[in-house]
């Protein structure tokens, strides 16, 4: 088992993420645990700023000081020093076991989500982890031990995937059981309903959450170039064809172009955090990818 | 189904193979829809969603390919099974049941030769090559082959074509030789148009094998006519030179001379005529002449002959002993060689027998004519004998050239039976009129209404041509007419000198109401007030010439002479070409064309049936015996004299055949006849292709070979112009294959691109 999972650490990635964190470190502010600034008031010795009492106020946070020069209420805001909370959201369906690389796109996520967990938690961030198909299959709460990793791993080692995404049950679920605000990170190809995806990603966002989609796809999903008579089965229950791929290329390509561009711009419009990634792209430009991205993004989540 | 593929393919059997090639895009593309890899796919959604719109056009675009990729197979098929559109024009062999009727011209012509190769060669090879490309195709051709020479009887007669045939046909073609004679294409149409409408084949084909000079096509319009007859009977004509380049030529057109005057040692002037042919002017042209084999010692020097022109020129011949003697002449060979010689039989005479008859013997008018024609016998060849008109009813007639008839009064009227005969053989007659003759005899038994011995009536006294006034008029016009040729041009002094003081005029009703409808008669000679002077006439084919006034300087009871033509020379170069034009009529002709038979007509009392004939020594003076058939010569009363009858037709080759005649008195007559190439073969200039297409029109059914090409034999040069436009088409449906199967395929390049 041990050996099962240590595969989705690949030394070479993760060294190269290694890098990338110390270069991290020098230029943004709050990456480490314990430096993260967070977007949240909270306990905290850095005072932010005053603000005048409402009813309802934690009356310990009043100052005094102030009252007694302005007979009035103020209470302190303090920066909340926070964990980042980060939850890896892992799509293990059947449609994940596509690939025709070395890594076929659950593995590939799952690469992906045990690297994002081991530099999260080397940042002594907190990590958990859900796998789901059409139902959440497993559950890692988020802690922030180094020793967490093993749990992590052995959750989405353990998944065999098989059956059909249903993703608004799951995220709503998410959303109910994850009470805490933090990151959300999406690793999924994404072939399901739309509508509902968007529905519930809006629903965590709309709970505090910062989202991030990562959008796990095969070389042959995006260009396509099978050759000769084929027949396509499909992965969930999505039916069969038999065609000459390189008649329909042309149409699959809009197609799939236009499946992404409404993503892509779905997610632009919900400020979701997007990106799309080729099994066949290094993780760690993946990965580089994705914390380039998160640089500020406290600036536009606090109001 | 089996009829229509061979009319249409050289090679049939390859199309039903080539029919299930084109299954194999199909099978392939079957193969294909089964033959698939499995892959289990996530993005169905997209593929199902594009395979939705695209269906149609898929499907359109598959059908497409697999049309265009048949197309390629069948234009393939095509190209190596040899299509043919037309069967008619193009395939020469491959029909069901055809039939090839071969003309092949073996006129003079044909002998046409450049460097090893003649026309006749040509001709013979091009049919070898046909019956072998026939007997590539066992039952299915029939050949007919028709030589020129021979329409009459094909050599070969609706035969089909295998190798029993190829042999004798070899053996048959070997022995064929070219004759020389000058024939009508026409003649060989014509059989060759019946031998195709007996015939039922699917196709008949008609090739005229000649070499298609421009005299043959343009000046006999027939011929082009028949061709176009037979285009719409449905038979495909080809045409097939054999020739490829008009070739200069120079032929002896003429060898002729009054041979019938001939005599021992008397000068015979002989004329030579050679024509150049060509387009380029020939210079110094050496003629030799042979006499009886043996070359005279000089030669007949044409300085320079223009293109086109002919020219003449005259040398004497001298015979030593009275016999059948051949004369002969030839030029340097060149690409007509049969035409560089030309033959003449001269039976040369000890002397030309004369008779004159004087009808006044007291008077001396026929010395004059006997000094004019004979002063000395070895000089003029002419034995004049004086007689009396009693000579005329008590001697045969037939051993004279000429009768003078001078001054008579009358005649017997067994004499003049006995005369009309020997003009009607032949004979020439001369009239001189006098003061002696009885025109009412004269207009009523001679004249004898246009129907006997004098042209024409006369008036009933002779008449005095009043003196002249000046010097400038002639008393004697003569016309343009071959015995007065030695006096043509202007101002002839010997003519000017001539006075004619009386004559006997033509009665002025004849020459008012019928001189115009009197056919044959014809005045060459008029006198200075227009009267008629010296009147020719015809009298079956004999010649008459009469004269109107005396033979001599008769003197009248004024004492003036009727003329002084007689003490002018000119009188004797008249006397002596009359005698030579009147011959003329009764020679056969010196010049027989080749291949006219020679006809004998004996009479049997005289001669036995045993003829002999000696062929020209280049036909190897073989000696063939022939058994005339008697034949009753009907005549008024029912039956004539017996007659031997027999024609020797084997006259192809140009020489003197000799004919021995035997008497029943077991003496030997000798004959000889010479035979010459027609001059019409002479003239080599081709018709071009161009000009052929003219005359016959534009037809698809007449094809034209050029010489020395064979491959329409096998069909090639009519696929030709298909297999282009196959390429082509080939080509195109490749383009536009690779075109659609790249559009519809899958670039890696543009992949990238496109993601």
């Amino acid at each position: 088992m041990t050996q099962d999972y240590r595969k989705f650490l690949l030394p070479e990635a993760i060294s190269r993420i290694s890098r990338l964190e110390i270069r991290a470190r020098s230029i943004v502010e709050g990456f480490l645990s314990g430096l993260h600034r967070s977007p949240f008031f909270g306990q905290s010795v850095e005072f932010a700023q005053h603000r005048e009492y409402a009813p309802g106020d934690d009356v310990r946070n009043i100052d005094w000081k102030v009252w007694s020069k302005t007979d009035k209420y103020y209470i302190k805001q303090y920066e909340e020093d926070t964990n980042l909370r980060t939850t890896l959201l892992v799509d293990v369906s059947e449609s994940m076991q596509f690939g025709t690389g070395p890594l076929n796109k659950y593995e590939y996520g799952c690469t992906a989500a045990a690297a994002l967990a081991y530099l999260l938690l080397k940042q002594q961030d907190a990590v958990g982890l859900v796998t789901f198909d059409d139902a959440i299959r497993a559950k890692v709460q988020a802690l922030s031990k180094r020793n967490h990793l093993n749990a992590l791993l052995t959750a989405l080692a353990a998944e065999k995937p098989a059956k059909k995404t249903d993703i608004y049950d799951v995220l709503r679920e998410v959303a109910e059981t994850k009470s805490q605000k933090g990151t959300i990170i999406l690793i999924s190809d994404l072939f399901v309903n739309r509508e509902s995806l968007f529905k519930g990603l809006r629903l965590l966002q709309y709970r505090g959450h910062d989202i991030m989609l990562l959008h796990i796809l095969d070389d042959q999903e995006l260009d396509f170039d099978y050759a000769g008579t084929t027949r396509f089965e499909g992965m969930e229950q999505t039916g069969e064809l038999v065609c000459d791929p390189r008649s329909l290329r042309e149409g699959y390509l809009k197609a799939m172009h236009e499946f992404l561009n409404e993503i892509r711009r779905r997610c632009a419009k919900n400020k979701f955090d997007y990106q799309t990634i080729r099994t066949s792209e290094h993780l760690d430009a993946a990965l580089s990818h994705y914390l380039n991205h998160r640089i500020g993004m406290q600036q536009s989540i606090r109001k | 189904m089996e009829t229509w593929l061979t009319q249409h393919f050289v090679n049939s059997t390859l199309v039903y193979t080539g029919a299930l090639m084109v299954a194999a895009p199909i099978i392939i593309h079957l193969i294909n829809r089964f033959q698939y890899k499995r892959v289990h796919f996530a993005a169905m959604e997209f593929l199902l969603q594009s395979q939705q719109t695209n269906q149609r056009r898929v499907l359109l675009e598959q059908l497409l390919l697999l049309l265009l990729r048949i197309i390629l197979i069948l234009c393939l098929l095509m190209l190596i099974a040899r299509l043919i559109l037309d069967p008619n024009q193009l395939s020469m062999f491959h029909g069901a049941k055809s039939h090839h009727v071969i003309v092949l011209d073996d006129s003079g012509s044909m002998r046409n030769a450049w460097g090893e190769q003649t026309a006749f060669n040509e001709g013979l090879q091009v049919i070898r090559k046909i019956a072998a490309e026939g007997a590539n195709r066992p039952n299915t051709e029939k050949m007919s082959l028709i030589v020129l020479s021979r329409a009459d009887a094909p050599l070969l007669l609706q035969r089909d074509i295998n190798e029993e045939l190829i042999n004798e046909l070899d053996a048959k073609l070997t022995n064929l030789s070219c004759s020389h004679q000058s024939l009508d294409l026409n003649q060989g149409l014509e059989v060759a148009a019946e031998l195709l409408n007996e015939d039922r084949a699917v196709i008949k084909t008609l090739h005229v094998i000649s070499d298609f000079r421009k005299s043959d096509w343009q000046e006999k319009k027939g011929v082009p006519e028949s061709i176009k007859k037979l285009t719409t009977d449905d038979v495909a004509i080809n045409l097939v030179k054999t020739v490829p380049d008009s070739q200069p030529n120079l032929a002896i057109t003429e060898l002729s001379g009054a041979t019938e005057v001939a005599a021992v040692d008397v000068p015979l002037r002989l004329r030579v005529s050679i024509k150049n042919f060509g387009d380029q002017v020939a210079n110094d042209v050496r003629v030799a002449a042979f006499v009886d084999q043996n070359k005279l010692p000089m030669s007949i020097v044409f300085d320079k002959i223009e293109a086109g022109s002919e020219i003449s020129q005259d040398f004497d011949v001298v015979f030593n002993k009275p016999d059948l003697h051949q004369v002969n002449v030839s030029l340097n060979n060149d690409a007509l060689d049969a035409d560089n010689q030309r033959f003449l039989s001269i039976a040369v005479k000890p002397s030309n027998p004369v008779l004159v008859i004087d009808g006044n013997p007291s008077g001396n008018e026929w010395m004059y004519i006997q000094t004019a024609i004979a002063p000395d016998a070895t000089t003029t060849g002419f034995a004049p004998s004086v007689e009396s008109v009693d000579y005329l009813r008590r001697h045969p007639l037939d051993q004279f050239k000429n009768i003078y008839l001078l001054n008579v009064a009358e005649l017997p009227l067994d004499a003049v039976a006995a005369l009309e005969k020997f003009v009607a053989e032949g004979g020439g007659l001369i009239w001189f009129v006098g003061p002696s003759i009885q025109p009412a005899f004269y207009n009523d038994k001679l004249y004898n209404s246009g129907n006997g011995l004098f042209p024409a009536p006369l008036e009933l006294a002779p008449r005095d041509l009043s003196p002249r006034e000046t010097n400038t008029m002639v008393d004697m016009q003569v016309n343009d007419h071959p015995l007065f040729s030695v006096f043509a041009g202007q101002d002839n002094p010997l003519i000017e000198a001539v006075t004619i003081s009386r004559y006997f005029p033509l009665s002025q009703k004849w020459l008012q109401t019928q001189a115009q409808n009197a056919s044959g008669v014809n005045v060459i000679a008029t006198l200075r007030n227009q009267a008629p002077f010296i009147i020719e006439h015809r009298f079956g084919k004999g010649r008459i010439i009469t004269c109107l006034t005396s033979a001599g300087p008769l003197v009248t009871s004024e004492g003036e002479p009727w003329n002084s033509w007689a003490f002018n020379p000119s009188f004797i170069v008249f006397q002596l070409e009359l005698q030579k034009y009147l011959v003329q009529s009764r020679s056969h002709d010196q010049a027989e064309i080749v291949g006219d038979p020679i006809a004998l007509s004996l009479d049997a009392s005289v001669f036995s049936d045993e003829i002999e004939i000696q062929t020209p020594i280049s036909q190897g003076e073989r000696t063939i015996r022939l058994k005339a058939s008697p034949k009753q010569e009907p005549n008024a009363s029912g039956s004539g004299p017996l007659q031997l009858v027999t024609a020797y037709r084997e006259t192809d080759q140009p020489g003197v055949y000799s004919v021995q005649l035997k008497r029943q008195d077991q003496t030997v007559e000798q004959q000889m006849y010479a035979f010459n190439f027609p001059i019409t073969e002479s003239n080599l200039e081709l018709a071009s292709s161009d000009e052929l297409i003219k005359e016959l029109g534009n037809q698809s059914q007449i094809q034209i070979q050029e010489p020395g090409e064979f491959q329409w034999i096998q069909g090639q040069e009519a696929g030709r112009e298909i297999t282009n436009t196959i390429l082509v088409i080939l080509f195109l449906v490749l383009i536009c294959e690779q075109l659609l199967a790249y559009r519809l395929s899958f670039h890696p390049s543009l992949a990238g691109a496109a993601a």
